[in-house]
């Protein structure tokens, strides 16, 4: 189907909306945490190219459009930032140790468990900065020498991993801080984290998480070339 | 006319990010030179909350969908790691995982520990 589309900017916006909203109907029909509105959408779109063999070019053509406001959306964040200053200021040591804590022990997992796994350091070197947000991760990854499609995979699986499974894993394992677990899930899933699961669990989640996006971001970048030596 | 000044002022940071990313040499993308500079213009008063807040708000909350797109090119770059496809997913999930769990603990315990010293104190 790419000739009949390949010129519509529509197109591309359809697909998306009509996606998330089918996925948002599903996710509060079934309240399952795996029904992650990103998640499911992406997976009906992915259907929807490889079955009618439109590509992804046709694709983006238009849905670049919808993408292009992350920039601003993003800049938002610091609205809940701001809303939050007070607690922001009493645990700004709680802040810089959890997120550096999480910082080198993300570089020291991925290089340990990557080597463990044979995986061709070429590929280690590139997902290494996979836990910040995509601008940042790519940024990164090109001044280390890695490649910058392989980090954005790693980035995408670390925001709906992080986005699905964290606040699960939080409440099992006794993190019950709301500070802490905002920090925790923006430090692991960046944006996505922050977007799908930690706004909708409070107003110090959201705040705390996207904080964590700009710290977390600002420590990778110069954490990571230390653990890049390594390999 | 709310909504519009809202965007305007929203966009002029995003810009001011924009060309910082482009001129200073530092791998830190315009979103997050938009977003420290807002929350400066924030805490400083220069911008008050009432003027961004409905739109920001919109913007957040339409946030999710502006990721479908840059996840769909998975199925275009998926290619790149096909030949060790589990040894990767493995890798990307489990050490997402542990950074949740090492934040989360160390960030708690940090707390914990100062509000025992608070006490302590007092």
């Amino acid at each position: 189907m790419n000739d009949v589309f390949a010129n519509s900017v529509m197109f591309g916006i359809v697909v998306t909306l009509l996606a998330f909203c089918l996925a948002r109907v599903i996710q509060s029909k079934t309240k399952s945490i795996i029904c992650n509105p990103l998640l499911i959408s992406t997976i009906f779109i992915a259907i929807f190219l490889i079955t009618t063999k439109t590509s992804y070019e046709t694709y983006n053509y238009g849905s670049r459009y919808i993408s292009d406001f992350l920039t601003p959306a993003t800049v938002c964040l610091a609205v809940p930032m701001y809303k939050q200053f007070q607690i922001l200021k009493k645990n700004i040591w709680a802040v810089l140790g959890g997120l550096l804590a999480g910082c080198i022990g993300h570089g020291l997992i991925i290089v340990g468990l990557g080597i463990a796994l044979k995986i061709k350091h070429y590929t280690i070197l590139s997902v290494l900065p996979k836990s910040v947000t995509t601008a940042i991760a790519m940024g990164t990854c090109e001044e280390i020498g890695g490649n910058s499609a392989i980090v954005i995979i790693g980035v995408i699986i670390a925001g709906n991993v992080g986005a699905i499974v964290g606040p699960a894993v939080l409440k099992l394992l006794g993190v019950r801080e709301p500070v802490a677990q905002g920090l925790a899930i923006g430090a692991c899933s960046h944006a996505i984290g922050t977007s799908t699961a930690a706004v909708p669990m409070g107003e110090v989640q959201g705040a705390m998480s996207s904080l964590a996006i700009v710290v977390t971001g600002l420590m990778t970048v110069i954490v990571v070339p230390f653990f890049a030596a390594m390999l | 006319m709310r909504y519009l000044s809202q965007l305007l002022i929203i966009m002029l940071f995003s810009f001011a990010g924009e060309l910082c990313n482009i001129y200073l040499p530092f791998p830190i993308p315009a979103s997050v030179y938009g977003m420290v500079f807002l929350f400066l213009a924030l805490i400083s008063g220069v911008v008050k909350l009432s003027q961004i807040e409905d739109t920001a708000n919109f913007l957040l909350d339409i946030m999710p969908i502006l990721f479908v797109g840059p996840t769909v090119s998975l199925v275009r770059d998926y290619v790149l790691i096909t030949d060790e496809l589990l040894g990767f997913i493995i890798l990307c999930v489990v050490s997402t995982i542990a950074t949740l769990i090492i934040t989360g603990h160390a960030t708690q315990l940090i707390i914990r520990l100062r509000k025992r010293k608070g006490e302590q104190n007092e």
